[in-house]
């Protein structure tokens, strides 16, 4: 108390500052305007990241209408996931794919040094884990895909509590790069105190949200809806809208996406649009096969 | 030499595993460090000490597998040289040989060679007439040397008492006076002493006893402290601290803190203890604390280097463990693990998740994706299980296609496409591992008309459906 006052003191007696002037708010991001297009620079606080600021999904039609190239390092990022039948699951085609692209980067940070260690990835709560082969590859080698897996702490704390003790210690700790959790009902306050955490040390943060928390304020950078659709290829495909982004989002965006197979390798890829939803009996035999 | 089989045909049932060298040297220093109680120096065969340093243990005559024990001056304690003996050879079940003598090289050619398992001879006069009857080979001497003297008619030590010294050396060697000369007392022989393990710990007996909670956390942080501290200073690290807590009702309560990784730090483990102290529950008054070290490794000194990267690297690998030690310990450690892959085809067994702790400590020959399997694709496996199959009605249209119709979560699904069936029958090669009751599956890949994509399978033998898993 007697310390605070004290500084108190000291900087009164220093003189007062000078107001900052809005343009440098504006430029260190604390500010944007509020009209006009959007600011399409990001400027963010990545210390100790050297290579890249941001975390591509690795499929271009997405990364390329984001300012930054992908997901912006640093940062919380919300994923929900709607399926009425379902209200418990969280998508984790996207997670998964953040990951491997997460693990690409940080392995190219410290790629002087092999035997450097990487930063690792936290994933939080055991209902939103893939199958490890859903994770791994089959292109790369074993020691890649064993790499891959060692690197990603699969943490299930028993309780909401535990869930947000544990995304913060990660989110805290230097050795981390990319944190996915299953994330409860939780209030601004609390996704302002995670958002500091990232920011500290660079790591991103997923937070795998329930629907119903949609409208919930939050310090997200970023927010996303995945949704089953119809697919005419016989593979599943969803819609990806990008919702809310720091920085100005004129309109969401939403891709269609769908696992697409080419030259054997398996990726995400956005797929044309179909005008037709086909929800038709006729439709629905027809590709039925029979 | 007798062959197994030979042996086994003579004696029905007989019991037999393969000799482990190392193991048995293990078992013996054990057993030595235990005799420590008889004598503070207790030691084993310098034959024995020189093969394990060799790695020649296999090749050691089991002539060489016994402790020494030096009684000198232990009287005071436990009486008598005489009755130590007694007491050994009740303690092993009249199965050990046991010989008390003057000097090493005569307990060692009395426990050896003499005719009655337990010899006690203590006067140094007595010794020469006590070795005499004793074959030459009880002199720790090389069978070479022994079949040597042999051939010229010497088959005891009393036969080579008689012969001129100087004559001996000359013709069979120095070691073979040297040894004689070390049984009689002549020589100075060394004991190799084996050392008791050093343990780290803390016990603490309080009188009066502690009864306030704050006081009871003060002396527990105090405790784990002061063993830290002395942990640091001798560059040890711990693997896991066991904490008992005994009040005066005599009930103990026992506490352990395993961590992910081994670590002296004051600073990270003073902050993850915290909190799991201040949330035990204290019954009672209480007398005792008493906290050990385990897992102890030697630590390795951290330089700081001249680059900031590698700086930035070890300062990673650090947070990394502190991170794992700090989430294990409040969650519990198989809580936090890690994904491995297995050979299988059945899909939940494909994969494991292992607590994190175990795998790093079990050696590297464990991986995460064991053998080459058959690469599945995105599309012919959903990214998500079920942690259990869900049971579903169906109603399929034919046989081998997949539903038409699915009662899923209470609610109506119809199916607009959907592949399959791809069979997964039983691993009949692994059946004895698992004696499992894995019945074959047809499993179907199915889309309902809002775009949902499940992995629904049939159990071959009850027809009853499920789903499995989701594409999401």
């Amino acid at each position: 108390m007697r310390s605070s006052i004290s500084h108190l003191k000291n900087s009164l007696a220093s003189g007062p500052t000078p107001p900052l002037a809005i343009d440098d708010l504006v430029d260190t991001g604390l500010v944007w305007a509020a009209s006009g297009r959007p600011k399409t620079e990001i400027h963010f606080k990545t210390e100790g990241i050297s290579a890249s600021t941001s975390l591509p999904f690795t499929i271009p039609e997405i990364d390329n209408s984001l300012p930054a190239k992908g997901l912006p390092r640093g940062a919380l990022h919300e994923f929900f996931y709607h399926d009425t039948l379902q209200p418990e699951r969280r998508s984790s085609l996207i997670p998964t794919l953040l990951a491997q692209s997460a693990y690409n980067t940080l392995v190219s940070e410290n790629s002087w040094s092999r035997s450097a260690p990487t930063r690792a990835i936290v994933w939080i709560g055991k209902r939103s884990w893939p199958t490890p082969y859903a994770l791994i590859s089959p292109e790369h080698s074993y020691s890649a895909q064993e790499a891959f897996l060692n690197s990603i702490i699969f943490i299930d704390p028993p309780n909401n509590k535990l869930t947000l003790w544990t995304l913060e210690t990660a989110l805290r700790s230097k050795a981390v790069g990319l944190v996915i959790a299953e994330c409860p009902r939780i209030s601004l306050t609390v996704t302002k105190r995670f958002e500091l955490a990232a920011r500290e040390n660079g790591a991103t943060a997923l937070l795998l949200r329930d629907t119903s928390d949609l409208n919930l304020p939050s310090r997200a950078f970023t927010k996303w809806i995945m949704t089953p659709t119809p697919s005419q290829h016989d593979a599943p495909a969803w819609e990806l809208s990008l919702t809310n982004m720091r920085g100005g989002l004129q309109q969401p965006l939403s891709w269609l996406i769908g696992i697409h197979e080419q030259n054997s390798r398996i990726s995400v890829r956005v797929l044309p649009r179909v005008v037709d939803q086909c929800h038709t009996e006729e439709a629905s035999l027809a590709r039925f096969g029979t | 030499m007798m062959s197994l089989a030979l042996a086994e045909a003579l004696c029905p049932g007989i019991y037999n595993e393969p000799f482990d060298a190392i193991r048995d040297y293990t078992a013996l220093y054990t057993l030595a460090v235990w005799c420590l109680r008889y004598s503070p120096l207790v030691g084993l065969d310098s034959e024995l000490h020189t093969a394990r340093g060799k790695g020649e243990l296999n090749s050691l005559s089991s002539l060489h597998y016994g402790i020494i024990i030096d009684l000198s001056g232990t009287e005071r304690l436990h009486g008598p040289s005489r009755n130590v003996a007694a007491t050994l050879w009740k303690l092993f079940r009249q199965q050990a040989r046991i010989a008390v003598a003057p000097t090493i090289g005569s307990a060692w050619a009395l426990s050896r060679y003499a005719e009655s398992p337990l010899v006690v001879s203590l006067s140094p006069s007595e010794l020469p007439d006590a070795l005499a009857p004793l074959s030459t080979l009880a002199l720790r001497i090389t069978p070479q040397s022994a079949a040597a003297l042999s051939d010229v008619g010497i088959d005891t030590i009393g036969e080579l008492l008689t012969l001129p010294k100087h004559a001996l050396s000359v013709r069979f060697g120095k070691a073979l006076l040297s040894r004689l000369h070390q049984a009689l007392g002549e020589y100075e022989e060394r004991l190799r002493v084996v050392e008791p393990p050093t343990s780290y710990e803390r016990r603490k007996i309080f009188e009066p006893p502690l009864i306030h909670r704050r006081a009871i956390v003060v002396a527990i942080e105090h405790i784990f402290k002061d063993l830290i501290a002395e942990l640091s200073a001798r560059q040890i690290e711990a693997g896991y601290f066991s904490l008992s807590i005994s009040d005066t009702a005599a009930a103990t309560t026992h506490k352990e803190f395993p961590l992910a990784s081994a670590t002296n730090s004051m600073k990270h483990l003073l902050e993850i203890l915290e909190p799991i102290i201040d949330s035990m529950r204290f019954c009672g008054e209480i007398r005792e604390i008493y906290l050990r070290a385990h897992s102890l490794t030697r630590s390795t000194t951290q330089q700081r280097s001249f680059t900031a990267h590698q700086h930035e690297s070890t300062d990673i690998a650090r947070s990394h463990s502190e991170l794992l030690n700090s989430v294990s310990l409040r969650i519990g450690k198989d809580r936090v693990v890690r994904a491995v892959v297995h050979d299988s085809f059945i899909p939940e067994r494909s994969f494991s998740y292992n607590s994190i702790t175990e795998t790093t400590t079990s050696d590297s020959s464990q991986r995460a994706v064991m053998e080459p399997r058959s690469p599945y694709n995105l599309r012919e496996r959903p990214p998500t299980l079920l942690a259990t199959p869900e049971p579903i009605n169906t109603l399929a249209m034919l046989p081998d296609k997949p539903p038409s119709r699915i009662q899923w979560r209470g609610r109506h699904l119809s199916i607009i496409s959907g592949a399959g069936p791809e069979r997964i029958a039983p691993e009949w090669w692994r059946t004895h591992l698992h004696n499992d009751s894995f019945v074959g599956r047809d499993y179907f890949t199915i889309q309902d008309d809002a775009g949902r994509w499940l992995w629904v399978f049939r159990e071959a033998s009850s027809q009853r459906w499920f789903v499995h898993g989701v594409w999401n």
